[in-house]
């Protein structure tokens, strides 16, 4: 194996192995640094892939009992006990899918000949890199060029332990060997929103404890309002402002101390998730004076990716931009672009979907209605409902809706918000048009497919205008 | 191979040029970086070398004509097989990419179309550009011909941000939201009912019936400056102060250091730099004079770029001298030296022509003593030199021969008051009567 790249990428997630293959494929001779024994980060370890995974079983474990209503009738299906759930076969599934994908990364470094060097990376001066293998021995690599994609993990709170037995974090819960009678959930934003979809379909008695006045707080308030209706309906019960003084674990039992309550409720296990912090630290950024800021991120500009030292690059969920998989792959290879001299039209990021996938899920682009409506914009509302959409009845996903808020003079998109079953599909059509700088207008005269549920999308653009048909 | 020698792009606004000169003919050798034609913008003149060695086998631009920026000028054989090599898709391309002057400007033989041909112009040439739908319905809202801002999407896409950076930029120079297409239309309506003269060149056929005449048409620069001459007069109500000011001891300094100046710096030291310095420390005393203004606020500049206008022989520039208040005597002569020398040698780059925050204008090589210096917009001041003369003046009660000069000020009453025009004009004399600062 070489010592000197024109391509130094640490963490192999999303942004790290993207900008891998993309450097190498660009023509650049690239090592990938990765610390564990996987690739692919938390995304694909114990991020999208896996929580996807089990969603999907919750969402059949859900459909499994009103097979009957569409006429199909499995024997001893309607009497008690005749559908249950398998769990160890959930995470089976779970875990073989993340090791196919696992494989498929691994091919992929090996078919772009990108060396895959496996130890802890750090900076050590100017374009080098410093590895620490598992066995303590260490390496130096020269590097003319260094993307830092080092990601994210679980955040804690100091007056909480996480003990990864009873109080758990979501790498934790992943690997549960039961379905919990009960779970606490701390923090209802998008893990703890996915996690109560999913552990209350499987039957687990959910309660969310969120402090700001909404669920999902960095939705749009109307889609928080849509998804906490939904949740109520698969055993979740939700909290908001409200603060938790205390989780501890007690006698195989875990105790819920809600500021302002007597007596602390009990469940039988917890999931801490407030939200996912940088990992920045150790990683040599201070050998060539790069600063991280008081959360931890690495400042960068975003229309290079370049950190304050020459030849380094921070993309991903080290950096102060939305922490998406997505978001981070679209900045790893726009880096590797800059570092080849290519012209890019800086990324926008309100044309970044986001997504949850809860059921229903939800998916949205650019600004929330609160938003606008605070700094006093001129905007209208195009709202359509999925139960006016004959294809949702049969597909039997009416709930949600979506959402349009325009400018009322040029009819630019400023934001979109999807709640429905299949909503993070439905949003790359928002991607493309948003990014294209579509108006409502040519929306509006677009030809949807009939009988779909992408159908909405279009009522909704209709009702934008002011004219919606179908309701 | 052939090689496609494409017209360069000189600066982020500019779109076309104007290709002045071809230095090689079709069939003619030449080789890299040797010069191929020469080229004028709106911010520069230069001369644009070939970029291989080779036979040149197709000119695809006249002299004289407009060239947008990348398209294809001319093709250059580097196999040395002269003309065999002429790719047809080139040839093709070259029709659209080098307009004619006649189809740019109306002739004016088709008046009665101009009026309903310039309606159309605004929507159709935003439709020629890369553009996105809510770019075009912004444009489409205030006027505005996108042809004339740059995109910055892929393949040169104007997106919203460009276009609103446009609109600021058009708002910061005081001309509004500039829209080219729409007031072309509206000069050629107004010149077709035979009243009145537009900025840059409306036709006046009318008005010189039974006058013999020879029509040439405008350069590149000499329409940038017309332009930018007719804008500054309409933005800024110009008030002209004038003072007389005593250079003696500036002269006399002058002669005495001036060969070692030159035998220590290598250069001879001229006037202008005293000006300069001057100017400077009256800036520096009135700080509204290297102000813009911006809809109702004024923006007070940090840094003095001062902008000198170099007469040539085809027109006139003006070079600026970034960060004038952190150079010493000697650095502002230097500076203000090597600017002058790459102008006349058609080297100035965009960037050496970019930033002004305010301009000295020297018209007094001629004899001429006062003048009124039209603003550089989007300045709010320009000083202005008059001609060194000796004349008697009184001194101590007596009459002296002394060397002088008026020195003015055209400023723009909107945000300089007279008071302060007097003051800056009273810190340049004071500064150059009692001159202290060692010029070597």
């Amino acid at each position: 194996m070489s010592t000197s790249y024109d391509l130094v990428v640490i963490g192999s997630g999303p942004a790290g192995y993207v900008a891998a293959i993309h450097g190498a494929q660009s023509g650049l001779k690239t090592a990938l640094i990765e610390k564990k024994d996987w690739l692919g980060g938390t995304c694909l370890n114990v991020g999208c892939i896996p929580t996807k995974a089990m969603l999907h079983s919750a969402s059949m474990f859900d459909k499994a009992s009103k097979l009957a209503s569409y006429g199909v009738k499995i024997a001893g299906a309607d009497k008690p006990g005749g559908i249950t759930l398998d769990f160890p076969q959930v995470n089976k599934r779970k875990d073989e899918i993340v090791k196919h994908v696992n494989g498929g990364v691994a091919f992929l470094m090996k078919k772009n000949k990108v060396d895959v060097i496996r130890g802890m990376g750090r900076l050590a001066g100017a374009n080098t890199v410093e590895v620490t293998a598992a066995d303590g021995s260490k390496s130096k690599i020269q590097a003319k060029n260094i993307i830092l994609a080092t990601g994210s993990k679980v955040r804690e709170l100091p007056h909480i332990k996480i003990d990864g037995k009873d109080i758990l974090s979501s790498d934790h819960i992943l690997y549960i060997d039961k379905v919990p009678e009960s779970l606490a959930i701390l923090g209802g934003g998008v893990v703890g929103s996915e996690f109560a979809s999913c552990f209350g379909r499987f039957g687990s008695k959910v309660a969310i404890f969120e402090m700001s006045e909404q669920l999902v707080p960095t939705e749009d308030f109307e889609t928080a309002a849509e998804l906490a209706k939904a949740l109520k309906k698969q055993n979740v019960e939700i909290f908001t402002s409200v603060k938790v003084k205390s989780i501890t674990a007690k006698g195989g039992k875990v105790e819920v101390q809600v500021e302002g309550e007597t007596a602390p409720r009990v469940f039988e296990k917890a999931l801490i998730s407030v939200g996912r912090a940088p990992v920045t630290e150790d990683i040599g950024l201070e050998t060539v004076g790069i600063k991280a800021d008081a959360r931890g991120f690495i400042p960068v500009d975003l229309k290079t990716y370049k950190t304050s030292a020459a030849n380094v690059y921070a993309v991903g969920d080290i950096i102060p931009t939305p922490q998406l998989a997505h978001t981070a792959s679209a900045e790893a290879m726009f880096a590797v672009d800059v570092i080849c001299g290519k012209k890019r039209t800086p990324i926008n990021y309100l044309t970044n979907p986001g997504a949850i996938y809860t059921y229903p899920e939800v998916a949205s682009i650019g600004h929330r209605e609160q938003d606008l409506k605070k700094e006093g914009r001129e905007y209208s509302v195009g709202k359509f409902p999925f139960s006016a959409i004959a294809k949702a009845r049969i597909e039997d996903a009416s709930d949600g809706f979506v959402k349009i808020l325009t400018d009322k003079k040029y009819g630019e998109i400023l934001g979109v918000h999807i709640v429905h079953a299949k909503a993070t599909e439905l949003i790359a059509e928002f991607s493309l048009g948003n990014n294209l700088e579509m108006t409502i207008d040519e929306l509006a005269h677009t030809i949807h497919p009939h009988p779909t549920i992408s159908e909405t999308i279009l009522e909704a653009a209709h009702a934008a205008k002011g004219h919606a048909i179908h309701i | 191979m052939a090689t496609n020698v494409l017209m360069p792009q000189m600066g982020e606004s500019i779109n076309e040029g104007t290709l002045t000169k071809w230095h090689k003919k079709v069939g003619d050798k030449i080789q890299r970086e040797e010069i191929l034609f020469e080229i004028s913008t709106d911010k520069v003149d230069t001369e644009i070398p070939s970029p291989v060695s080779g036979t040149l086998v197709q000119l695809l631009a006249a002299e004289g004509s407009v060239v947008a920026v990348n398209s294809v000028v001319a093709i250059v054989d580097e196999s040395g097989a002269a003309t065999s090599a002429t790719p047809a898709p080139v040839a093709q391309a070259a029709p659209a990419a080098v307009p004619t002057p006649a189809a740019a400007a109306p002739a004016p033989a088709a008046k009665e179309s101009v009026a309903a041909a310039a309606e159309s112009i605004a929507e159709d040439s935003n439709r020629a550009v890369k553009s996105s739908p809510l770019v075009r319905k912004m444009a489409a809202e205030h006027n505005i011909d996108l042809s004339k801002v740059s995109g910055s999407g892929e393949h040169g896409r104007i997106n919203k941000q460009d276009l609103v950076s446009y609109m600021e930029a058009a708002k910061g120079t005081g001309s509004g939201l500039v829209a080219s297409a729409a007031q072309a239309a509206f000069s050629a309506v107004k010149t077709a009912s035979g009243s009145a003269v537009d900025s840059t060149g409306g036709q006046i056929s009318g008005l010189l019936d039974g006058v013999r005449v020879e029509r040439v048409p405008m350069t590149q620069m000499r329409k940038k400056i017309a332009e930018h001459m007719v804008m500054s007069k309409r933005t800024s109500p110009h008030v002209t102060s004038v003072i007389e000011v005593d250079l003696q001891k500036v002269v006399d300094l002058r002669a005495k250091f001036k060969d070692k100046f030159e035998s220590l710096h290598g250069f001879k030291l001229s006037f202008m730099p005293f000006f300069m310095h001057a100017a400077l420390e009256a800036i520096k005393a009135v700080p509204i004079v290297n102000a813009s203004v911006d809809g109702d606020t004024i923006i007070y500049k940090k840094d003095v770029n001062l902008g000198i206008a170099v007469a040539l022989d085809w027109g006139l520039i003006v070079p600026v001298i970034k960060n004038s208040t952190e150079r010493s005597f000697v650095g502002l002569a230097r500076e203000l030296e090597s600017l002058a020398g790459k102008a006349r040698n058609k080297k100035l780059a965009p960037d050496d022509v970019k930033g002004g925050t305010f301009s000295i204008s020297n018209f007094g090589g001629f004899g001429t003593i006062i003048g009124q210096p039209i603003i550089n917009q989007p300045q709010v001041a320009i000083m202005g030199i008059g001609a060194m003369v000796k004349k008697p003046v009184v001194v101590n009660d007596a009459i002296a021969i002394r060397t002088t000069c008026h020195v003015v000020l055209s400023f723009d009453h909107r945000v300089i008051d007279g008071s302060d025009s007097g003051k800056f004009l009273s810190t340049v004399k004071n500064t150059l009567e009692n001159w202290s600062l060692p010029v070597v």
